[in-house]
Protein backbone atom coordinates (compact mmCIF):
# COMPACT_ATOMS: atom_id res chain seq x y z
CA UNK A 1 0.00 0.00 0.00
CA UNK A 2 3.10 2.22 0.66
CA UNK A 3 4.01 2.33 -2.72
CA UNK A 4 1.02 5.07 -3.73
CA UNK A 5 1.31 8.22 -2.40
CA UNK A 6 -1.53 9.67 0.18
CA UNK A 7 -2.59 11.71 -2.12
CA UNK A 8 -3.36 9.16 -4.53
CA UNK A 9 -4.92 7.25 -2.22
CA UNK A 10 -7.11 9.73 -0.77
CA UNK A 11 -8.78 10.42 -4.58
CA UNK A 12 -8.98 7.11 -4.59
CA UNK A 13 -11.16 6.67 -1.53
CA UNK A 14 -12.54 9.84 -2.20
CA UNK A 15 -14.84 8.27 -5.22
CA UNK A 16 -16.19 5.81 -2.81
CA UNK A 17 -18.40 9.15 -1.71
CA UNK A 18 -21.88 7.23 -1.85
CA UNK A 19 -20.62 3.88 -1.06
CA UNK A 20 -20.95 3.38 2.69
CA UNK A 21 -20.14 -0.47 2.60
CA UNK A 22 -16.72 0.15 0.67
CA UNK A 23 -15.77 2.94 2.95
CA UNK A 24 -16.58 0.95 5.69
CA UNK A 25 -14.25 -1.78 4.22
CA UNK A 26 -11.58 0.87 3.68
CA UNK A 27 -11.42 1.88 7.43
CA UNK A 28 -11.08 -1.50 8.61
CA UNK A 29 -7.98 -2.65 5.75
CA UNK A 30 -5.28 -0.55 6.47
CA UNK A 31 -4.34 3.01 8.01
CA UNK A 32 -3.65 4.99 4.64
CA UNK A 33 -7.37 4.35 3.89
CA UNK A 34 -8.85 4.76 7.11
CA UNK A 35 -8.11 8.33 6.71
CA UNK A 36 -9.81 9.42 3.96
CA UNK A 37 -12.35 6.94 4.21
CA UNK A 38 -13.30 8.45 7.65
CA UNK A 39 -13.39 12.03 5.82
CA UNK A 40 -15.82 10.64 3.46
CA UNK A 41 -17.67 8.83 5.20
CA UNK A 42 -18.44 11.98 8.54
CA UNK A 43 -18.46 14.77 5.13
CA UNK A 44 -22.42 15.31 5.43
CA UNK A 45 -24.53 14.23 8.29
CA UNK A 46 -28.29 14.37 8.43
CA UNK A 47 -30.17 14.51 11.72
CA UNK A 48 -33.60 14.46 10.69
CA UNK A 49 -36.74 14.22 13.01
CA UNK A 50 -39.72 12.76 12.03
CA UNK A 51 -42.80 14.53 11.82
CA UNK A 52 -45.74 13.57 14.15
CA UNK A 53 -48.80 13.09 12.01
CA UNK A 54 -50.82 10.66 14.21
CA UNK A 55 -49.93 9.21 17.81
CA UNK A 56 -48.94 5.74 15.75
CA UNK A 57 -45.76 7.85 14.52
CA UNK A 58 -44.64 8.00 18.28
CA UNK A 59 -43.47 4.71 18.48
CA UNK A 60 -40.53 5.67 15.74
CA UNK A 61 -38.97 8.12 18.79
CA UNK A 62 -37.83 5.75 20.37
CA UNK A 63 -35.53 4.44 17.75
CA UNK A 64 -34.80 7.81 16.67
CA UNK A 65 -33.78 8.94 20.18
CA UNK A 66 -31.25 5.64 20.38
CA UNK A 67 -29.94 6.52 17.29
CA UNK A 68 -29.29 10.08 18.63
CA UNK A 69 -27.76 8.63 21.74
CA UNK A 70 -25.13 6.79 19.79
CA UNK A 71 -24.53 9.32 17.68
CA UNK A 72 -23.72 11.16 20.67
CA UNK A 73 -21.55 8.48 22.36
CA UNK A 74 -19.43 8.12 19.28
CA UNK A 75 -18.65 12.16 19.24
CA UNK A 76 -17.52 12.09 22.94
CA UNK A 77 -16.11 8.94 22.50
CA UNK A 78 -14.67 10.21 19.08
CA UNK A 79 -11.97 7.05 18.55
CA UNK A 80 -8.72 8.08 18.21
CA UNK A 81 -6.39 7.55 15.42
CA UNK A 82 -2.84 7.48 16.54
CA UNK A 83 -3.24 10.86 17.91
CA UNK A 84 0.74 11.07 17.36
CA UNK A 85 0.36 9.85 14.06
CA UNK A 86 0.80 12.58 10.98
CA UNK A 87 -2.17 13.57 9.23
CA UNK A 88 -4.83 11.86 11.55
CA UNK A 89 -7.78 13.96 12.49
CA UNK A 90 -10.64 13.78 14.91
CA UNK A 91 -14.18 12.43 13.78
CA UNK A 92 -15.75 15.74 14.79
CA UNK A 93 -13.13 17.36 12.20
CA UNK A 94 -14.27 15.49 9.34
CA UNK A 95 -17.57 17.13 9.29
CA UNK A 96 -18.01 19.70 6.91
CA UNK A 97 -21.86 19.76 5.90
CA UNK A 98 -24.80 19.57 8.94
CA UNK A 99 -28.05 18.91 7.55
CA UNK A 100 -30.30 19.23 10.11
CA UNK A 101 -34.02 18.55 9.51
CA UNK A 102 -36.30 19.24 12.35
CA UNK A 103 -39.61 19.01 13.92
CA UNK A 104 -41.02 21.59 16.07
CA UNK A 105 -43.52 19.19 18.99
CA UNK A 106 -45.07 22.03 19.52
CA UNK A 107 -46.05 23.65 16.00
CA UNK A 108 -49.41 22.75 14.79
CA UNK A 109 -52.57 24.29 16.84
CA UNK A 110 -54.43 21.70 15.46
CA UNK A 111 -52.69 18.78 16.52
CA UNK A 112 -52.44 20.54 20.07
CA UNK A 113 -56.46 20.55 20.44
CA UNK A 114 -55.68 16.57 20.68
CA UNK A 115 -54.92 15.91 24.25
CA UNK A 116 -53.23 12.14 23.55
CA UNK A 117 -51.05 13.77 20.99
CA UNK A 118 -50.36 16.38 23.55
CA UNK A 119 -49.50 14.42 26.01
CA UNK A 120 -47.23 12.37 23.67
CA UNK A 121 -45.72 15.34 22.59
CA UNK A 122 -44.94 15.85 26.30
CA UNK A 123 -43.31 12.77 26.57
CA UNK A 124 -41.43 13.30 23.80
CA UNK A 125 -40.00 16.74 25.00
CA UNK A 126 -39.45 14.95 28.66
CA UNK A 127 -37.17 12.14 27.44
CA UNK A 128 -34.43 14.60 27.01
CA UNK A 129 -33.21 14.98 23.05
CA UNK A 130 -29.71 14.41 23.47
CA UNK A 131 -29.75 16.51 19.97
CA UNK A 132 -28.52 20.16 21.98
CA UNK A 133 -25.63 18.19 23.21
CA UNK A 134 -24.76 16.79 20.17
CA UNK A 135 -25.02 20.23 18.64
CA UNK A 136 -22.85 21.31 21.49
CA UNK A 137 -19.97 18.73 20.78
CA UNK A 138 -19.97 20.58 17.54
CA UNK A 139 -19.43 24.00 17.64
CA UNK A 140 -16.86 25.21 17.48
CA UNK A 141 -15.79 22.43 14.35
CA UNK A 142 -14.85 22.61 10.92
CA UNK A 143 -18.48 22.37 9.68
CA UNK A 144 -18.56 24.83 7.02
CA UNK A 145 -22.12 24.39 5.42
CA UNK A 146 -25.81 24.23 7.13
CA UNK A 147 -28.84 23.56 6.37
CA UNK A 148 -31.17 24.16 8.90
CA UNK A 149 -34.76 23.20 7.50
CA UNK A 150 -38.26 22.43 9.49
CA UNK A 151 -40.72 20.28 8.25
CA UNK A 152 -43.88 22.06 9.21
CA UNK A 153 -45.04 24.81 6.38
CA UNK A 154 -43.81 26.94 9.02
CA UNK A 155 -42.37 25.98 11.98
CA UNK A 156 -42.65 28.55 15.17
CA UNK A 157 -39.03 29.18 16.51
CA UNK A 158 -40.48 29.66 19.82
CA UNK A 159 -41.76 26.80 20.29
CA UNK A 160 -38.83 24.79 19.68
CA UNK A 161 -37.32 23.10 22.64
CA UNK A 162 -35.12 26.43 24.15
CA UNK A 163 -32.00 23.95 25.01
CA UNK A 164 -32.30 22.97 21.39
CA UNK A 165 -32.28 26.94 20.13
CA UNK A 166 -29.71 27.74 21.95
CA UNK A 167 -27.91 25.02 21.37
CA UNK A 168 -28.61 25.64 17.07
CA UNK A 169 -27.49 29.60 17.62
CA UNK A 170 -24.41 28.55 19.30
CA UNK A 171 -23.67 26.11 16.67
CA UNK A 172 -24.11 29.24 14.20
CA UNK A 173 -21.57 31.17 15.94
CA UNK A 174 -19.15 28.78 14.41
CA UNK A 175 -16.28 30.73 12.52
CA UNK A 176 -15.72 27.68 9.92
CA UNK A 177 -19.59 28.38 8.48
CA UNK A 178 -19.20 29.48 4.64
CA UNK A 179 -22.96 28.86 4.04
CA UNK A 180 -26.17 28.86 5.37
CA UNK A 181 -29.19 27.44 4.34
CA UNK A 182 -32.35 28.25 6.79
CA UNK A 183 -36.14 27.26 5.85
CA UNK A 184 -39.41 27.17 7.04
CA UNK A 185 -38.79 28.73 10.21
CA UNK A 186 -41.14 31.25 11.91
CA UNK A 187 -39.89 33.65 14.12
CA UNK A 188 -35.96 33.68 13.39
CA UNK A 189 -34.20 35.61 15.30
CA UNK A 190 -31.82 37.47 13.16
CA UNK A 191 -28.74 36.55 15.43
CA UNK A 192 -28.97 33.41 13.52
CA UNK A 193 -26.93 34.87 10.30
CA UNK A 194 -25.34 38.20 11.91
CA UNK A 195 -23.03 36.55 14.45
CA UNK A 196 -22.10 33.45 12.05
CA UNK A 197 -18.70 35.63 11.02
CA UNK A 198 -17.48 34.28 8.15
CA UNK A 199 -20.42 33.69 5.99
CA UNK A 200 -20.38 33.40 2.59
CA UNK A 201 -23.41 32.47 1.20
CA UNK A 202 -26.69 32.98 2.62
CA UNK A 203 -30.02 30.88 1.31
CA UNK A 204 -33.23 31.64 2.92
CA UNK A 205 -36.94 30.70 2.42
CA UNK A 206 -40.24 31.21 3.66
CA UNK A 207 -38.38 32.43 6.83
CA UNK A 208 -40.08 35.07 8.90
CA UNK A 209 -38.47 37.44 11.35
CA UNK A 210 -39.37 37.43 15.06
CA UNK A 211 -40.08 40.86 15.02
CA UNK A 212 -42.72 40.52 12.78
CA UNK A 213 -44.37 37.98 15.05
CA UNK A 214 -44.34 40.47 18.34
CA UNK A 215 -45.98 43.36 16.04
CA UNK A 216 -48.74 40.86 15.05
CA UNK A 217 -48.97 39.69 18.81
CA UNK A 218 -49.05 43.39 19.74
CA UNK A 219 -51.41 44.80 17.48
CA UNK A 220 -53.87 41.66 18.29
CA UNK A 221 -53.29 42.17 21.78
CA UNK A 222 -51.32 38.67 22.47
CA UNK A 223 -48.92 38.45 24.99
CA UNK A 224 -46.12 39.04 23.00
CA UNK A 225 -43.32 35.70 22.79
CA UNK A 226 -40.35 36.22 25.40
CA UNK A 227 -37.17 37.82 23.27
CA UNK A 228 -34.15 35.55 23.93
CA UNK A 229 -31.48 37.79 25.14
CA UNK A 230 -29.18 38.86 22.35
CA UNK A 231 -26.12 37.40 22.06
CA UNK A 232 -22.85 40.01 22.39
CA UNK A 233 -21.51 40.44 18.99
CA UNK A 234 -17.47 38.47 19.38
CA UNK A 235 -16.80 39.29 15.64
CA UNK A 236 -17.94 42.09 12.83
CA UNK A 237 -21.04 40.89 10.91
CA UNK A 238 -20.70 39.07 8.41
CA UNK A 239 -20.49 40.69 4.82
CA UNK A 240 -21.73 37.48 2.86
CA UNK A 241 -21.11 37.42 -1.07
CA UNK A 242 -24.40 35.53 -2.26
CA UNK A 243 -27.44 35.90 -0.93
CA UNK A 244 -30.63 34.22 -2.39
CA UNK A 245 -34.04 34.54 -0.05
CA UNK A 246 -37.40 32.81 -1.42
CA UNK A 247 -40.30 34.61 0.40
CA UNK A 248 -38.55 36.22 3.35
CA UNK A 249 -39.34 39.62 2.92
CA UNK A 250 -39.64 40.45 6.72
CA UNK A 251 -36.54 38.36 7.82
CA UNK A 252 -34.25 40.75 4.89
CA UNK A 253 -35.99 43.59 6.53
CA UNK A 254 -35.21 42.84 10.38
CA UNK A 255 -31.12 41.76 9.01
CA UNK A 256 -31.36 45.02 7.38
CA UNK A 257 -32.62 46.71 10.44
CA UNK A 258 -30.58 44.50 12.69
CA UNK A 259 -27.70 45.18 11.51
CA UNK A 260 -25.25 48.06 9.92
CA UNK A 261 -26.58 46.83 6.57
CA UNK A 262 -24.05 49.03 4.75
CA UNK A 263 -21.30 46.36 6.39
CA UNK A 264 -23.28 43.42 6.24
CA UNK A 265 -24.07 43.52 2.59
CA UNK A 266 -21.50 45.47 0.83
CA UNK A 267 -19.78 42.22 -0.55
CA UNK A 268 -22.59 40.69 -2.10
CA UNK A 269 -22.22 40.00 -5.67
CA UNK A 270 -24.69 37.78 -6.43
CA UNK A 271 -28.74 38.13 -5.29
CA UNK A 272 -31.72 36.23 -5.98
CA UNK A 273 -35.27 37.20 -4.71
CA UNK A 274 -37.27 34.44 -5.62
CA UNK A 275 -41.58 34.53 -5.17
CA UNK A 276 -41.01 38.02 -3.51
CA UNK A 277 -44.51 38.59 -3.24
CA UNK A 278 -44.95 39.07 0.16
CA UNK A 279 -45.22 42.48 1.37
CA UNK A 280 -43.79 44.48 1.80
CA UNK A 281 -40.96 44.76 -0.64
CA UNK A 282 -38.54 47.70 1.11
CA UNK A 283 -36.78 45.61 2.30
CA UNK A 284 -35.43 44.35 -1.38
CA UNK A 285 -35.36 47.40 -2.61
CA UNK A 286 -32.97 48.56 0.41
CA UNK A 287 -30.93 45.52 -0.34
CA UNK A 288 -30.36 45.85 -3.62
CA UNK A 289 -29.37 49.58 -2.94
CA UNK A 290 -27.28 48.91 -0.56
CA UNK A 291 -24.77 46.28 -2.45
CA UNK A 292 -25.69 48.11 -5.69
CA UNK A 293 -21.87 49.28 -5.39
CA UNK A 294 -20.45 45.30 -5.43
CA UNK A 295 -23.66 43.36 -7.05
CA UNK A 296 -23.00 41.49 -10.18
CA UNK A 297 -25.67 39.37 -10.46
CA UNK A 298 -29.12 40.05 -9.79
CA UNK A 299 -32.03 37.59 -9.81
CA UNK A 300 -35.85 38.29 -9.84
CA UNK A 301 -38.27 35.46 -10.11
CA UNK A 302 -41.93 35.88 -9.58
CA UNK A 303 -44.31 33.33 -10.55
CA UNK A 304 -47.50 34.76 -8.92
CA UNK A 305 -50.37 36.28 -11.39
CA UNK A 306 -52.10 38.44 -8.84
CA UNK A 307 -48.63 40.59 -9.16
CA UNK A 308 -49.47 41.99 -12.65
CA UNK A 309 -52.30 43.53 -13.54
CA UNK A 310 -51.44 47.17 -14.05
CA UNK A 311 -51.65 48.44 -17.25
CA UNK A 312 -50.16 51.61 -19.41
CA UNK B 1 -44.08 41.64 -9.61
CA UNK B 2 -44.27 44.51 -7.66
CA UNK B 3 -40.89 45.21 -6.40
CA UNK B 4 -40.10 48.22 -5.47
CA UNK B 5 -39.55 50.14 -8.51
CA UNK B 6 -39.66 53.87 -7.53
CA UNK B 7 -36.11 53.31 -6.04
CA UNK B 8 -34.68 50.84 -8.12
CA UNK B 9 -32.65 52.15 -10.48
CA UNK B 10 -30.28 50.31 -12.86
CA UNK B 11 -28.09 52.43 -13.17
CA UNK B 12 -27.22 52.43 -9.69
CA UNK B 13 -25.46 48.92 -9.86
CA UNK B 14 -22.41 49.76 -11.43
CA UNK B 15 -20.72 46.58 -11.56
CA UNK B 16 -23.71 44.96 -12.81
CA UNK B 17 -23.03 41.90 -15.44
CA UNK B 18 -26.11 39.87 -15.46
CA UNK B 19 -29.79 40.71 -14.88
CA UNK B 20 -31.98 37.49 -14.94
CA UNK B 21 -35.76 38.01 -14.92
CA UNK B 22 -38.43 35.49 -14.52
CA UNK B 23 -42.31 35.94 -14.69
CA UNK B 24 -43.73 32.35 -14.52
CA UNK B 25 -46.99 31.62 -15.31
CA UNK B 26 -48.20 35.14 -14.47
CA UNK B 27 -50.22 35.93 -17.35
CA UNK B 28 -53.44 34.59 -18.38
CA UNK B 29 -54.14 34.68 -22.22
CA UNK B 30 -57.31 34.38 -23.48
CA UNK B 31 -58.94 35.99 -26.23
CA UNK B 32 -60.40 39.24 -24.27
CA UNK B 33 -57.98 41.85 -24.60
CA UNK B 34 -59.44 43.59 -22.04
CA UNK B 35 -57.77 40.18 -19.35
CA UNK B 36 -54.69 40.53 -21.32
CA UNK B 37 -51.93 40.78 -18.60
CA UNK B 38 -48.94 42.78 -20.00
CA UNK B 39 -45.29 42.09 -18.22
CA UNK B 40 -45.53 45.91 -17.47
CA UNK B 41 -43.37 46.10 -14.55
CA UNK B 42 -40.28 44.66 -16.14
CA UNK B 43 -40.63 47.06 -18.69
CA UNK B 44 -40.90 49.78 -16.12
CA UNK B 45 -37.82 47.63 -14.44
CA UNK B 46 -35.97 48.08 -17.33
CA UNK B 47 -36.87 51.75 -18.33
CA UNK B 48 -36.12 53.19 -15.22
CA UNK B 49 -32.58 54.20 -15.46
CA UNK B 50 -31.34 57.01 -15.10
CA UNK B 51 -27.91 56.64 -17.03
CA UNK B 52 -26.59 53.72 -19.14
CA UNK B 53 -26.30 50.59 -17.32
CA UNK B 54 -23.68 47.95 -17.27
CA UNK B 55 -25.65 45.00 -17.76
CA UNK B 56 -23.87 42.71 -20.51
CA UNK B 57 -26.06 39.70 -20.17
CA UNK B 58 -29.69 40.10 -19.93
CA UNK B 59 -32.19 36.94 -19.55
CA UNK B 60 -35.97 36.74 -19.61
CA UNK B 61 -38.50 34.16 -18.77
CA UNK B 62 -42.04 35.21 -19.23
CA UNK B 63 -45.07 32.44 -18.63
CA UNK B 64 -48.44 32.41 -19.60
CA UNK B 65 -51.08 30.24 -19.09
CA UNK B 66 -53.11 29.78 -21.58
CA UNK B 67 -57.31 29.19 -21.87
CA UNK B 68 -57.10 29.41 -25.70
CA UNK B 69 -56.08 26.99 -28.41
CA UNK B 70 -54.90 30.69 -30.61
CA UNK B 71 -52.45 32.18 -28.72
CA UNK B 72 -50.61 33.83 -31.52
CA UNK B 73 -52.51 37.37 -31.99
CA UNK B 74 -53.05 38.01 -27.94
CA UNK B 75 -48.88 37.26 -27.60
CA UNK B 76 -47.83 38.97 -30.52
CA UNK B 77 -49.88 41.92 -31.47
CA UNK B 78 -48.97 43.75 -28.04
CA UNK B 79 -47.09 46.77 -28.65
CA UNK B 80 -44.80 46.10 -25.88
CA UNK B 81 -42.45 43.61 -27.77
CA UNK B 82 -41.24 47.26 -29.86
CA UNK B 83 -41.20 49.35 -26.80
CA UNK B 84 -38.64 46.28 -25.49
CA UNK B 85 -36.76 46.23 -29.02
CA UNK B 86 -36.04 50.30 -28.58
CA UNK B 87 -34.60 50.17 -25.33
CA UNK B 88 -32.83 46.96 -25.43
CA UNK B 89 -31.41 48.39 -28.77
CA UNK B 90 -30.97 51.70 -27.29
CA UNK B 91 -28.06 54.23 -25.36
CA UNK B 92 -29.08 52.69 -21.97
CA UNK B 93 -27.81 49.11 -22.27
CA UNK B 94 -24.71 49.82 -24.48
CA UNK B 95 -22.41 47.09 -22.43
CA UNK B 96 -24.79 44.20 -23.72
CA UNK B 97 -23.67 41.07 -25.01
CA UNK B 98 -26.22 38.48 -24.87
CA UNK B 99 -30.09 38.67 -24.86
CA UNK B 100 -31.67 35.61 -24.03
CA UNK B 101 -35.71 35.45 -24.10
CA UNK B 102 -37.74 32.10 -23.35
CA UNK B 103 -41.54 32.38 -24.51
CA UNK B 104 -43.27 29.95 -22.23
CA UNK B 105 -46.72 28.92 -22.98
CA UNK B 106 -48.15 26.51 -20.79
CA UNK B 107 -51.87 25.63 -22.35
CA UNK B 108 -54.46 24.51 -19.32
CA UNK B 109 -55.01 21.22 -19.10
CA UNK B 110 -58.54 21.67 -21.44
CA UNK B 111 -56.55 22.09 -24.06
CA UNK B 112 -55.07 18.69 -24.18
CA UNK B 113 -55.62 18.30 -27.89
CA UNK B 114 -53.55 21.27 -28.36
CA UNK B 115 -50.42 19.88 -30.11
CA UNK B 116 -47.25 21.58 -28.88
CA UNK B 117 -44.95 20.47 -31.70
CA UNK B 118 -47.77 22.52 -34.21
CA UNK B 119 -48.06 25.15 -31.97
CA UNK B 120 -44.07 25.77 -31.82
CA UNK B 121 -43.79 25.29 -35.38
CA UNK B 122 -46.82 28.10 -35.78
CA UNK B 123 -45.20 30.45 -33.04
CA UNK B 124 -41.71 30.30 -34.07
CA UNK B 125 -41.76 32.38 -37.37
CA UNK B 126 -43.57 34.62 -35.26
CA UNK B 127 -40.30 35.47 -33.05
CA UNK B 128 -38.32 35.87 -35.72
CA UNK B 129 -39.91 39.30 -36.52
CA UNK B 130 -39.71 40.39 -33.21
CA UNK B 131 -37.00 42.91 -32.20
CA UNK B 132 -35.74 43.72 -34.93
CA UNK B 133 -33.08 46.51 -34.24
CA UNK B 134 -31.89 44.63 -31.25
CA UNK B 135 -31.30 41.43 -33.90
CA UNK B 136 -29.39 44.04 -36.75
CA UNK B 137 -26.75 45.53 -33.52
CA UNK B 138 -23.11 44.35 -33.93
CA UNK B 139 -21.62 42.14 -31.87
CA UNK B 140 -24.91 41.03 -29.73
CA UNK B 141 -26.19 37.80 -29.14
CA UNK B 142 -29.95 37.38 -29.29
CA UNK B 143 -31.16 34.00 -29.07
CA UNK B 144 -35.21 34.39 -29.05
CA UNK B 145 -37.34 30.46 -28.00
CA UNK B 146 -40.69 29.35 -27.07
CA UNK B 147 -41.57 26.47 -25.00
CA UNK B 148 -44.94 24.84 -24.77
CA UNK B 149 -46.35 22.32 -22.72
CA UNK B 150 -49.57 21.50 -21.10
CA UNK B 151 -49.89 22.70 -17.11
CA UNK B 152 -51.42 20.23 -15.12
CA UNK B 153 -53.09 22.34 -12.11
CA UNK B 154 -52.88 20.60 -8.53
Amino acid sequence: MAVFPQEILDAIVSELKDDAASLKNCSMSSWSLLIPARRSTFHHICIKQREVNHLGEFKHFDRDHKRLLDLSEILSNDPSLHPHREGTQTLISCIRHLDLQLASTRSHRSRGNIPAIMAAQERWHAMNSPLPVILDKLSPSHIEHVTLHFHSMLCAWRHIDPSMTSSILKLLRSPSIRTLDLSHIYGLPTDAVLHCPNLNDVRVRYVVDQGSITDTAATKGLPCPIQPPPFEPSYPPPTPKYLTATSSSSFLAALTKASDSVVTFKNLQRLSFVDAWILPFDAESLLVETAAPTLRYLKITSSLNDRIGVQF
Amino acid sequence: MNIPLGSLDLAHLKRLQTLDVSFEEVMVLNQDPLSLYLPIDMLTLLRRTSAPTSIEILRMTLAWECITPNVENPIFSQLEWDILDGLLAGPDYPALKEVAIVFHIGFDEDLEFVSLERSTEALSPRLLTLFPRLRRREGLNVQISIKTDISYSM
